[in-house]
């Protein structure tokens, strides 16, 4: 024992005074924060989730590879605030820089050495704070719940989180960057956009140059102007110098200024007339964005023309005699007018600038489907409402009353466009009927309509789909109302609640999928034990009061789907899509032999569900009851993939015409249109036949259902408004305007029915429109983010139990354990001998 | 006193064989584990022996699983959102375990101080650091029966639902990260006092603080709050392995944390022999 | 006894802020022997096992345990060692056989050994009835009994037992200290006392300390010497018939070499006598025994009165 070896010391550094241990304390932490700041600059992580929802994807990485010198340079104000306020409540911001930085990161890693990373800060002087610099680089600043207190004031601070990518000569801004979840999802579009940015701006060489001619036509107008209104007191005095006398007040001065730079400001505006007509032709038409551009420079130079008039010509004393207000006030207006139209037209510029890298996905419109614009005409002729109200005072107020109408439905149809597309970085375009489809639109979407498209919206349609480009169709077959709103029989009365029915639409898609060998049948699928709710609003009266109450019902019209193709990227995440009165899809055997095309069942019913012709009962329990006793024919296919050299419909047919356009009068920006004439109808006839393709390959998705998005137009809302028929004023006339009320509700009441399905259903649509677009790799991305994962539709009941069940369980677990070992220990000690 | 029993004790040469195998082994090396596990498995053992574990681990799981169920205020319904999810689990779970763990850790020294069995427990053939790391690693053992127990909550969701098992695995590795960091910082105010309740108090606030507080503290002196100080934060450190990442960055912060409180709980073991 | 002794204490000097618990105490402990430590309360007794056992750290000094430096390695010293500290804190709430399976763990032992170790380590302390029962529950002698095998446990060359008698009743010592003689005979052995007999009884040698500092070091017989500078007896006398207590005082005064002979009081039953006090300054008893029997008194009693610990230090420090 003698020769015990010693305690190492290094194993245990024994202490022996209060200074040895303040120094090795000091030491061990030290220790521990070198080796965590040495972590900081390593990325070593692993993700543990399924589908590595937070590692980059392959076509993220493939993104950053792809392209050569990518500069990103990285707006984070300094002192972020604790939470934001958003549409949902406060959000927390905490970490979130952290993620941010971290992402851009990974991109920089994953891009190896294709990309340069700058962070803003406002260390340098003349540089403004970083929020100013982020505006600059037009991001979105964001304020905080929290208001502070500057200056007496109390004001909301703004922040900005984001940053802009630079790629040669194209460049696309992350504007404002608060959801982790989508950080790769957003940057990587901007990586995919800004390579087609480039590779397309060389085709749109010549719009784009036109467009930046005309920009800086006005920028130059714009310029000139507000430096020559901006007078402050030592300035007014030279420059107005001769006029002493009427410069006594700032904004006389400012005219005076004016009027004596006016010379030079005539040889910078004046051509930013023949600029519109001269950059403006060859620009419009082209695109919306051009025509945008079009029309706020044009509206730009009315400004101008305005501001010149006012003004009067150089040097004259006295200004335009028929002016109302006095010039001193009008003219600073008309200067900040320009302003703002100038931004209009900077903003114009930038959009169209961008487009390349936009993809437009077509809605088409005009069929009762989901078409989510507002109208471009008005409801009703100026002119014509003017004639009407001339003769009865009464009719007067009910086009007015329509047109309100119209303009509710059109907003609200504008707003969703906004809110699910726009918003989300979707460049949407309007496809109207008997027009032909633009060449920048790279999807058509036909969703659910509930019309008979033309013959010539067919032909557009088929002639689309054989270009190559994506056409997705959804079908509404049905149109199922639990409750509709009508009008009362009794004038006076409230609108009374109406029959409860299954009525077929008289969509014509059947036929044409038929065409390519497609059917889309007729009868609803069914299902007993793979369904979702309806949500039914009931009115109850109640002591005279009329209360309006919700109640979900398990419906047999809303099967879900469970087996949806995992090789496809399309529902190769999904867990949940609930189908509202879907139909089904079949092949032809032809078409599902036929080796040059690839068709894939995306997404099929249950084996419990069934296709039953109607009738069927369209109140719960009844068809419950129904679906109980149908024994099941499932599963049925509900959406399928298309992807091959499809004959066109109209091989060896003659080719229908356009119908010539009604004359509308002016155009909604006031500019006279030119009349269509039976000859244009024939030059586009001629140009058809010479374009025509009679086979082409194209991808076609079709969904036998609409996701419970139902269109809302004029004419399903409108009906039977007929101002031919508006002649005579009568107690029909009430109630015709009652039923358009009704017809606005209805819709509403059939949203609401399956609104609790949309969430998971738009992921799908989302889905649908990346692929659609060619941005397969984004959707991807997108359901990696956003995967849910649903828990089971649990019973009141058996939630409960499941709960006490969990809650008592594990304590009891544990006590239960502990009384065990205490008795077995007891046993054992009374047993102990040694 | 039998003589054959004193015999024993006095190796006669006839029974020399049982002596040489009796004899002190050499006592184990200062860097062994040995010691350490003896010391852990005892501590488990008084730990499940007193009342204060099934208490605490009582309290644990049903306010945990109450904060999983309906949320902060009471009103959210884990049911009603259908998400197979467990992000509320590691969510609230860090709130409980900061109040409960210094609970555990309190007796830990505290309790040897005040009895007198630390002199005895010092003075057997190991090294403080030994002794502090068989008490964590004891206290550790309560953590995993305790996270373990919480398996109800994945068990049941997947029985509902099929919840990303790999997003569980990192929320489970970030709690006994978290849990072990807590652990020590309690060990650590057990070895500062003889007072239990005094340990407890000094650990649910060193807890609190570390978990939730230094934001709003460090704000008060800095402002911003540099992003070095803010990885002060549990919280911040935490939040990734909630969502399924194990990032080398959090793992070595809680790790770091962890052992500044065994060197802390080292030297004040020590300062008995300072001079 | 071996020339070279098992434990060297040097000039151990333990400071704390307020006093100096020990102030430069040096001992050996030879290999065999029972080692009293001796002194009263706070005198650094304590102190002194706790620095031995490496609880605490001397200021200065050195020790030396079996060779080995306490300050180099002093976990190698606590292997040596069996340790029983003062008011023998036990964990009260294990069964005692797993407290000393654990004690055997925490040595080193495999669960084997320990089992075997128990067994008769239990034996030799009598705890084997109680082996299955929690500590908490023990009698305090049984407590103290089970913190003596916690130190035997490991067959330690070197026992250190820290007042091992202390809040027993009588019984409980007399059978503590029995064991403790036994032990003697196989292990070195340090134990302290303030309590003289106690010490005189069990031990071969004593270090008596006080204020911090050794007063005294020697077997029992030389210190007995050391302090025996004044030797107090109890004489009981029956006296011969007639004569008073006053004559037998006068003869015990006028023995040689006695200075003082003071009647204390009678003893009626069962042996009537009187009681002196005899202040001589050698051991008279023998001259004395003889005196009074020639005079034709009766002794019933003669004893050395024991002197108080306190007493002793008062003399030794007063020596010194």
């Amino acid at each position: 024992m003698a020769t015990a070896t010693p305690a190492s010391p290094a194993a245990a550094p024994a202490t022996r005074s209060r200074t040895d241990a303040v120094v090795m304390l000091g030491a061990t932490i030290g220790i521990a924060v070198v080796i965590n700041a040495l972590a900081l600059q390593t990325s070593v992580r692993l993700d543990l989730t399924e589908q590595k929802i937070h590692t980059l994807s392959d076509a993220s990485v493939a993104a950053a590879q792809a392209l050569d010198n990518v500069a990103v340079t990285v707006y984070v104000s300094k002192k972020l605030p604790e939470t934001i306020p958003t549409p949902q409540g406060k959000v927390p911001l905490r970490g979130i820089e952290r993620s941010f930085r971290d992402k851009i990161d990974e991109y920089l890693r994953a891009s190896g050495g294709h990309m340069s990373i700058a962070y803003a800060d406002d260390n340098s002087p003349g540089v403004g704070t970083i929020e100013e610099q982020g505006e600059a680089a037009k991001l979105e600043p964001f304020s905080s719940t929290e208001a502070e207190v500057t200056g007496g004031q109390l004001k909301f601070a703004r922040f900005v989180m984001g940053a802009t990518f630079h790629y040669k000569t194209v460049h696309e801004v992350l504007p404002k960057a608060l959801q982790p979840g989508f950080y790769e999802f957003e940057i990587t579009k901007i990586l995919l956009r800004l390579k087609e940015k480039h590779d397309n701006a060389e085709l749109m060489k010549e719009p784009l140059a036109h467009g930046k001619a005309l920009f800086e036509g006005v920028k130059a107008c714009n310029e000139a102007v507000q430096k020559a209104a901006k007078v402050d007191e030592k300035e007014a005095d030279t420059t107005a110098g001769l006029n002493l006398k009427a410069a006594t007040d700032p904004t006389q001065k400012r005219l005076d200024a004016l009027k004596l730079a006016r010379p030079d400001l005539d040889k910078v505006c004046k051509p930013v007339g023949d600029l519109v007509t001269k950059e403006g032709g060859p620009l419009k038409g082209k695109n919306q964005f051009g025509d945008n551009l079009v029309q706020a420079a044009n509206q730009f130079r009315e400004a101008w023309d305005d501001l010149a008039q006012t003004v009067g010509p150089a040097g004259s004393a006295e200004p335009d005699k028929k002016a109302v207000m006095p010039p001193h006030i009008v003219v600073p207006q008309l200067v900040n007018v320009l302003e703002q139209l100038f931004r209009e037209v900077d903003r114009a510029h930038q959009t169209l600038t961008d487009s390349p890298g936009r993809k437009q996905i077509g809605f088409l419109c005009g069929h009762d489907e989901f078409c989510p614009f507002g109208e471009a005409e008005p409801f009703v002729q100026e002119q014509l409402a003017m004639m009407m109200a001339q003769n009865n005072p009464m009719m007067k107020q009910i086009v007015q009353a329509a047109t309100q109408i119209a303009q509710g439905i059109d907003e609200t149809n504008g707003r969703i466009g906004d809110n699910l597309f726009t918003k989300r970085g979707y460049s949407i375009r309007r496809v109207d009927p008997g027009e032909p489809i633009g060449s920048d639109i790279s999807a058509l979407i036909v969703y659910a309509p509930r019309k008979a498209v033309s013959e010539y919206t067919k032909f557009q349609l088929d002639q689309f789909l054989l270009s190559g480009r994506a056409v997705v169709m959804l079908a509404q077959e049905w149109e199922v109302a639990l409750m509709n709103m009508a009008a009362s029989d009794d004038i006076g009365n409230d609108m009374r609640t109406d029959y409860t029915a299954m009525t077929a639409t008289t969509s014509n898609l059947g036929d044409i999928l038929k065409g390519w060998g497609i059917e889309l049948k007729k009868e609803p699928i069914l299902d007993s034990e793979h369904v979702d709710t309806v949500r039914v609003m009931q009115l109850v009266n109640r002591g005279g009061l009329q209360f309006q109450t919700q109640q979900d019902f398990p419906y047999g019209l809303i099967p879900v789907a469970v087996d949806f193709d995992r090789s496809h990227p399309l529902t190769r995440s999904l867990s949940n899509l609930a189908l509202p009165y879907t139909t089904s899809l079949e092949v032809t055997t032809a078409l599902r032999n036929d080796k040059r095309f690839e068709v894939v069942d995306v997404i099929k019913s249950s084996k419990t569900s069934v296709r039953k012709a109607p009738p069927i009962p369209v109140i719960p329990p009844a068809l419950n009851e129904l679906v109980k006793r149908t024994p099941p024919t499932g599963p049925h296919t509900l959406a399928l993939y298309v992807r091959g050299p499809f004959p066109s419909l109209f091989a060896g047919k003659e080719l229908p015409k356009r119908p010539k356009r009604e004359d509308k009068g002016k155009d909604p920006m006031g500019m006279e249109r030119p009349k269509d004439t039976d000859e244009n109808v024939d030059n586009d006839w001629a140009l058809a036949k010479r374009q025509f393709r009679a086979e082409g390959s194209g991808k076609l998705l079709v969904v036998a259902s609409n996701l419970g998005i139902e269109g809302l137009s004029r004419a399903t809302v409108l009906s039977g408004f007929d101002l031919s028929k508006l002649t005579q004023f009568s107690a029909d006339t009430i109630k015709l305007y009652q039923q358009w009320q009704a017809g606005f509700q209805n819709w509403q009441i059939r949203i609401g029915q399956v609104s609790h399905l949309l969430g998971d259903n738009l992921q799908f649509l989302y889905n649908v429109l990346d692929w659609a677009s060619s941005h397969e790799a984004l959707v991807a991305i997108r359901s990696k983010g956003d995967t849910r994962r649903p828990l089971e539709q649990i019973e009141n009941d058996d939630a409960r139990r499941l709960r006490l069940g969990a809650l008592l369980g594990a304590p009891l677990l544990l006590v239960g354990a502990g009384l065990a070992r205490w008795r077995m220990r007891r046993r054992r000690d009374a047993a102990l001998q040694v | 006193m039998s003589n054959t029993a004193t015999e024993s004790l006095a190796p006669s040469p006839t029974r020399g064989a049982s002596a040489t195998a009796i004899a002190t082994p050499r006592p184990p090396r200062a860097s062994s584990m040995r010691p350490v596990i003896t010391i852990a498995r005892r501590e488990m053992a008084a730990t499940f022996d007193s009342p204060i574990a099934y208490i605490a681990g009582t309290v644990f799981l049903v306010v945990t699983g109450l904060l999983f169920f309906f949320g902060v205020s009471g009103a959210d319904d884990f049911f009603a959102a259908r998400e197979a999810t467990l992000r509320p689990l590691f969510e609230y779970a860090p709130w409980v375990l900061a109040v409960i763990l210094p609970a555990v850790t309190m007796r830990l020294l505290a309790e040897e101080k005040k009895a007198g069995t630390l002199e005895l427990l010092v003075t057997l053939p190991v090294t403080d650091l030994q002794i502090v790391l068989g008490k964590l690693l004891g206290a550790v053992g309560f953590l995993a029966v305790a996270l373990l127990l919480t398996g109800v909550f994945p068990l049941l969701v997947a029985m509902k639902g099929a919840p990303d098992l790999g997003a569980v695995a990192g929320g489970y590795l970030g709690l006994f990260l978290v849990g072990t960091a807590f652990l020590s910082l309690g060990l650590m105010t057990s070895t500062w006092t003889h007072n239990q309740i005094v340990a407890f108090i000094v650990g649910l606030l060193l807890c609190a603080f570390f978990w939730t507080a230094t934001d709003a503290l460090l704000k008060a002196v800095f402002d911003p709050v540099p992003s070095v100080l803010q990885l002060l934060n549990f919280q911040n450190q935490f939040s990734d392995f909630s969502k399924g990442v194990v990032d080398l960055r959090n793992v070595l912060y809680f790790v770091a944390v962890t052992a500044v409180g065994v060197a802390v709980s080292t030297y004040s073991l020590q300062s008995r022999q300072w001079k | 006894m071996t020339p070279h002794p098992v434990i060297q204490v040097r000039d151990l000097v333990k400071r704390y802020p307020t006093k100096t618990a020990l102030d430069g105490v040096s001992f050996d402990v030879h290999a065999g022997e029972i080692l009293g430590l001796l002194g009263p309360n706070g005198a650094g007794k304590s102190t002194s096992m706790k620095i031995l056992t490496s609880y605490l750290s001397p200021s200065s000094g050195k020790v030396t345990v079996d060779g080995i430096d306490l300050d180099v390695d002093p976990v190698g010293v606590r292997a040596l060692l069996g340790y029983l500290p003062e008011s023998t804190p036990l964990y009260l709430d294990m069964v005692a056989y797993d407290y000393l399976m654990w004690i055997g763990e925490m040595r080193g032992f495999d669960r084997a050994t320990c089992h075997r170790r128990i067994a008769e380590v239990a034996s030799v302390v009598g705890i084997k009835e109680v082996i299955g029962m929690q500590i908490g529950q023990l009698s305090k002698g049984y407590k103290q009994r089970v913190g003596l095998a916690q130190a035997l446990l490991h067959n330690p060359k070197i026992l250190i037992l820290d007042e091992p008698t202390s809040g027993l009743d009588p019984n409980q010592i007399v059978e503590i200290r029995n064991l403790i003689r036994d032990l003697g005979k196989s292990h070195t052995v340090i134990l302290s006392s303030h309590n003289l007999a106690e010490v005189r009884q069990v031990c071969d040698r004593i270090v008596i300390i006080h204020r911090g500092k050794v007063v005294a070091d020697g077997s029992v017989d030389e210190l007995e010497g050391k302090v025996g500078a004044s030797h107090k007896l109890v004489v009981g006398v029956a006296p011969a018939a007639g004569a008073p207590t006053s004559a037998v005082a006068a003869l015990l005064a006028g023995l040689p070499r006695v200075k003082a002979a003071i009647f204390t009081h009678d003893v009626r039953a069962p042996v009537p006598h009187a009681v002196y006090d005899v202040e001589a300054d050698a051991d008279v008893r023998p001259e004395l025994a003889d005196a009074i029997g020639k005079a034709g008194h009766t002794i019933v009693e003669l004893r050395r009165k024991s002197m108080d610990l306190e007493a002793i230090f008062q003399q030794l420090t007063h020596d010194v």
